[in-house]
């Protein structure tokens, strides 16, 4: 059955674009974070919408599981092939289909990465811009909406699910579906005021469907930027300066970071405050207000405003930005993993706390921070652990300081993002009962023979 | 540090694959493939597997392999700079492996027969190389300043070779006084060094600079900046050795004020070759040159060290890996110069300038585009 | 425990206290007011000028007896908990700035060329000015001056015996030479003022790099093509610790053809760069300055301001290029006037 249903995919999508090679079925089966590797028997690389159509139509057919990957980039191994099957790989699907500069939304192929669409408006719609998420730029749009990513536009505009405005998605019997404005309109101006059935595709681990367009909202791109860092040694006072920086609606993206290297960073707490403007008068008072809104605070000695030289700024300004994979080289050995736990602002002392015990603990390189999304509703904390990928202990230790951060982040009243499995069965074991078999309902008539990602969402 | 240090360091995070500013894939085994495997992460992790015997070696891991066109797109934009400048030697030192155990692609093989036999990669008899030259004369140290060194392209495939007529005409409008090595020019052997064949490459390059000795060169110029790069920073890894070397266009750009600053009003683009540019860091030459002659000089958006490779490099020119499907970097090179509006796309590479003239003829796009070399391009126009 | 060298009667007899009524910071027209004031601190009491203070370093260079006034001033704000910076600013760039034990004996070819903490400014460091130059830097011959901004001496006073240790120890006894060449007035001003003010042994000979140019330039006479260039200067406040070194920079910019513009904050009124007002929380002066200061450069028709404080240059650069003026540190000034840029 399975040369037959090979066959069936290059009919579909041209016999270069399928492989069942041990290499790519190698590299494909993990990523670059701590969790084991699961093979997809074939990976195969669509070219639009009808393709995936197609190969989800024709794997339902043949019950075979159909994993999905954009750049792979989650490191928590969501798209690994847990029972075998195909692997979708996305990136063929970038084409820019629309950018409706007035209504300030964009459609795109969900393939598309972060990077392409980032080049294409500076050079067509320097005015315009999306939210990039601090992945690389091979990071895809589809993946990163699908998984409720965040990024550099999160105060002003939540997570990147909050900026969707529609999307395309094809479902496993391989119908092609659309939600939002887009499937009454040719517009795709907004989710409302239709029931909202993009919420049954993000945030599912493509276990409901895969995502093959994205209307996504763009937001003014300034010409002049500024960041402002602020420090401090108390996570109280943290707290109080987050609720302060916030409270003062200027901002664009606001993150806190603490790391033990370099060493003259060991024991501070920072908050990049960034913001835009158009003339350099509005940025000038943009900064002002940001001091008066903090200044008792300096007043007592505190905190205060990093003093950073112009080519400083740079690497805190740059989208995105290049430091941050290098975390990866930390242990010399390519590899962290991270647990982005979705959390209350008001915890942020304890989710603090929760990460330096569990690094000591565990002795393993470190890196903490936090992104507030939203005007400071919720934010994401991240606890990255770098590790020797070629120390399989070292590497299992990180894995255990996931583990145990995952679990500590729930009991706080947190829930991980985009959770690895062990994660992902954590929730759902916290998760109130009526919600989790409304979950488990909504997967059965949608793929009522289980072959969307099996593995995700399950107890 | 070894090379196989490096390899569990990479993070697959794909900044290899990109120009500085993401606008699309870069990197032209990628662009041509489209599976992760054939991005350099992909071939970094692929080659620990092989390696470490997790993997053996098969058809598709030397496609792998071999499809590098060592563009050097990688070793510019990955994020990690405590080894990045160590990714081509880490797929070298792979090839190398492969080429003991004497398990390479059959193009590969071939290219590297006819090298060994032929001393080029055509396997065209050596007394063939310079049936288009008569005219021209035979280096005399005496006489000349510069030993033209063509090369195996520019002498034996046919579209490359008007860049080599075209030098020797416009180097004799300009009075450059120089000479060819009729009888005995042989490969520069870059190609054996990047497939891995480093003793062959050796022989050659060792023979080669016997040549330069014999006839007492002193400076030497080439057509392809593949030559240039392995004269000036391969060779000297291996061998004592005193010469200069130029790039033609460097001597193109000397001898400026001998030609008539007749101002061409065309649209025109230069696409800057990898070995020139990223690995010689020269991207002033050739545009000094173009913008004597043009006003209307426009730039690719990925130019300089974002330039997007024409797939010939590695040996690709000879195995035609990088060819093998529809989607190619060489084409989107070309849609790229015409979506710019230009009339012509300016090369200084003899492999450039086949892989993206071939390029528009399969895109059945000849009339609408002019792809030239330098000296071509200003011996028409000027 | 080092003391500071300085006689309170000198102060207490002052007619002029120029320290505080040339200030130009501090309003003091009134000298009573200013006596007044200079007894507090006298008296170790607090005083309104220490708050005040922007750290410029003036008083040290106006005083007539070289009684330290500016030392006097940290040395009591220090004492009196009176902190210019926030507590995490000062704990961070006191870890940033430490030693980091990582110095390594070696034996240097001379001219030494001592960088302070500037490695970004290395690539300056070429051509005929430099040929054959060694160059040193880092946290571990790093002068620690920086903590007189910060209401701090006993930072400075514990480093930097070792910082001046270190460079003997590990450079000054396996090289050719004695000598160090200073590429930034601080460390200069803190080898051959702060040192000796409170007895600290300097087994080495600093050598400003002004002293340096001047001579070299007399080597490449033959190289020197005039440049006939208006030039805007912005003095920084550590060359107020070494003033006679400023008249070197005149002798330079005559060996060039260099014409140092007369200009309202410069000689004995050089304005603060703005980054010492930053790192103090002062933005909107530090703004209000570096505008007065690029307007002022702006006026006198110069077309180059050319810095030699690294920290001035880096603070100042951007904002000078935007206004039209092509900021440039000494060493390319002469750079371009030898034919290298």
């Amino acid at each position: 059955m399975m040369q037959e249903l090979i066959q069936g995919l290059k009919d579909i999508v041209g016999g270069e674009y399928v492989s069942t090679h041990l290499e790519d079925r190698f590299f494909y089966s993990r990523d670059g974070g701590t969790m084991e590797s699961f093979e997809p028997d074939v990976v195969v690389l669509p070219q639009d919408s009808n393709q995936v159509s197609k190969i989800l139509s024709l794997a339902n057919k043949n019950k075979v599981p159909v994993y999905c990957m954009g750049a792979g980039l989650t490191l928590s191994g969501l798209h690994r092939a847990i029972s075998g099957g195909i692997l979708i790989d996305m990136k063929r699907m970038d084409k820019i289909i629309e950018v409706n500069e007035r209504s300030r939304y964009v459609v795109v192929e969900a393939g598309i990465s972060q990077g392409k669409l980032q080049a294409y408006l500076k050079k067509n719609y320097p005015h315009l811009k999306h939210s990039m998420p601090d992945a690389p730029p091979a990071a895809t749009i589809g993946g990163n909406v699908a998984i409720h990513g965040s990024g550099h536009l999160s105060f002003l505009g939540g997570f990147h699910s909050d900026m969707v405005t529609g999307l395309e998605v094809v479902l496993a019997d391989g119908r092609i579906i659309r939600t939002g404005s887009c499937s009454v309109s040719n517009y795709w101006f907004a989710k409302a005021p239709l029931p909202d059935l993009s919420g049954l595709f993000l945030g599912w681990f493509a276990t409901t469907g895969i995502i093959t367009k994205v209307g996504l909202k763009l937001y003014p791109a300034h010409p002049l930027s500024d960041v402002r860092v602020l420090i401090c040694e108390d996570p109280k006072i943290m707290e109080e300066i987050i609720f302060k920086v916030t409270d003062l609606n200027i901002a664009e993206d606001i993150i806190t970071w603490m790391t033990p290297k370099p060493d003259w960073a060991r024991g501070f707490l920072h908050c990049n405050v960034i913001y835009g403007a158009k003339t350099k008068d509005e940025l000038i008072f943009k900064r002002d207000l940001l001091f008066e809104q903090v200044r008792d605070l300096i007043d007592k000695k505190v905190t205060g405003f990093l003093p950073l030289l112009p080519f400083m700024k740079k690497r805190f300004l740059d989208v995105p930005g290049k430091d941050l994979v290098r975390f990866a080289d930390v242990r010399k050995g390519g590899g962290f993993e991270y647990v982005g736990a979705m959390i209350p602002t008001n915890l942020f002392s304890d989710a603090y706390k929760l990460g330096l015990d569990i690094a000591q603990k565990h002795k393993v390189a470190y890196s903490l921070g936090s992104r507030i999304i939203g005007n400071s509703h919720s934010m994401m904390f991240f606890y990255a652990y770098a590790f020797n990928r070629a120390d399989l202990a070292d590497v299992k230790n990180a894995q255990n300081a996931l583990y145990e951060t995952n679990k500590k982040v729930i009991d706080i009243g947190g829930i991980p993002w985009k959770a690895e499995i062990p994660a992902q069965k954590e929730i759902l074991k916290k998760m109130d009962k009526n919600t989790k078999g409304l979950i488990f309902e909504l997967k059965k008539l949608l793929d009522p023979n289980h072959i969307m990602s099996p593995g995700n969402l399950e107890e | 540090m070894k090379v196989t240090d490096i390899l569990h360091r990479c993070f697959r995070c794909g900044y290899c694959k990109f120009p500085s500013n993401y606008e699309d894939f870069n990197c032209p085994s990628y662009v041509t493939y489209r599976f992760e495997t054939f991005s350099p992460g992909g071939r970094m992790w692929v080659i620990r597997e092989w390696l470490d015997g997790r993997l053996e070696t098969s058809n598709r891991f030397k496609e792998i392999l071999y499809s590098c066109a060592t563009c050097s797109n990688c070793v510019n934009h990955c994020a990690f700079p405590d080894f990045r400048d160590m990714l081509l030697d880490v797929f070298r030192y792979a090839k190398e492996k492969l080429i003991d155990e004497g398990d390479v692609p059959p193009p590969v093989r071939d290219y590297l027969t006819n090298l060994y036999k032929f001393k080029n990669g055509f396997g065209i008899p050596q007394k063939k190389r310079f049936e288009w030259a008569e005219e021209v004369e035979d280096y005399d140290s005496k006489k000349h300043n510069y030993l033209l060194y063509v090369g195996d392209e520019a002498c034996f495939d046919p579209v490359a070779n008007n860049m080599a007529r075209s030098t020797v005409e416009l180097f004799k409008k300009i009075n450059v006084p120089f000479g060819i090595l009729t009888t005995r020019e042989i490969s520069d052997g870059l190609e054996a060094y990047n497939l891995g064949e480093t003793e062959l490459f050796k022989e050659i390059a060792k023979r080669l600079l016997e040549i330069f000795k014999e006839v007492e060169a002193k400076k030497i110029v080439t057509i392809s900046p593949h030559s240039l790069y392995v004269f000036k920073k391969i060779y000297p890894a291996f061998f004592d050795m005193d010469f200069e070397f130029y790039h033609y266009t460097h001597v193109i750009r000397e001898n400026l004020s001998r030609l008539t600053n007749s101002k061409i009003f065309k649209k025109i683009s230069y696409h800057d070759p990898c070995y020139l540019g990223r690995y010689l860091k020269d991207y002033t030459t050739v545009r000094d040159i173009l913008s004597f002659f043009c006003k209307d000089f426009l730039e690719l958006s990925r130019n300089k060290k974002n330039s997007l490779c024409c797939g010939g490099g590695g040996g690709n020119f000879y195995t035609a890996l990088t060819q093998k499907n529809l989607e190619n970097s060489a084409k989107k090179r070309i849609v790229e110069a015409l979506e710019l509006g230009v009339d012509c796309l300016i090369v200084s590479c003899p492999i450039c300038l086949v892989m993206l003239n071939d390029a528009k003829k399969t895109l059945g796009l000849d009339d609408k585009i002019e792809v030239m070399d330098v000296s071509e391009f200003i011996l028409k126009y000027v | 425990m080092y003391k500071l060298n300085y006689d309170p009667l000198i102060c207490k007899g002052c007619k002029t206290i120029d320290c505080l009524v040339k200030c130009q910071y501090q309003d003091f027209k009134d000298i009573n007011r200013a006596r007044e004031e200079k007894n507090k601190i006298l008296n170790g009491e607090y005083s309104k000028v220490l708050d005040d203070c922007r750290t410029c370093y003036g008083c040290e260079e106006y005083c007539p007896n070289n009684n330290h006034p500016f030392y006097q001033i940290v040395e009591l704000q220090e004492k009196l908990n009176i902190k210019n910076v926030p507590d995490p600013i000062f704990k961070q760039q006191l870890r940033m700035m430490g030693p980091k034990n990582r110095i390594k004996t070696q034996s240097l070819k001379p001219p030494i060329i001592d960088m302070c903490l500037f490695p970004q400014l290395i690539d300056n460091i070429k051509g005929k000015l430099y040929e054959g130059a060694s160059i040193i830097w880092g946290g571990d011959i790093f002068c620690n001056i920086m903590w007189l901004h910060c209401a701090n001496m006993s930072v400075i006073l514990d480093r930097l015996p070792k910082m001046i240790q270190n460079i003997y120890e590990y450079y000054i006894k396996q090289s050719e030479t004695d000598e160090i060449i200073c590429f930034h007035d601080e460390c200069y001003g803190a080898f051959t003022q702060l040192a000796p003010a409170y007895g600290i042994d300097v087994p080495f000979k600093p050598v400003h790099i002004f002293e340096y140019i001047s001579k070299k330039l007399d080597e490449l006479k033959l190289h020197i093509k005039p440049l006939n260039q208006k030039i805007a200067y912005q003095r920084p406040c550590s060359n107020r610790l070494c003033s006679d070194m400023d008249e070197k920079l005149d002798e330079i910019f005559h060996k060039i053809g260099a014409i140092r513009v007369k200009r309202t904050y410069d000689k004995n009124t050089p304005l603060c760069c703005g980054s010492v007002l930053r790192i103090q929380q002062k933005d909107r002066e530090a703004d209000e300055i570096q505008r007065e200061n690029i307007s002022d450069m702006k006026g006198t028709g110069a077309r180059i301001a050319v810095f030699n404080c690294p920290m001035c240059m880096m603070t100042l650069g951007e904002e000078v290029a935007a206004q039209g003026l092509f900021p440039l540190h000494v060493s390319d000034l002469v750079r371009h006037a030898l034919g290298e840029i």
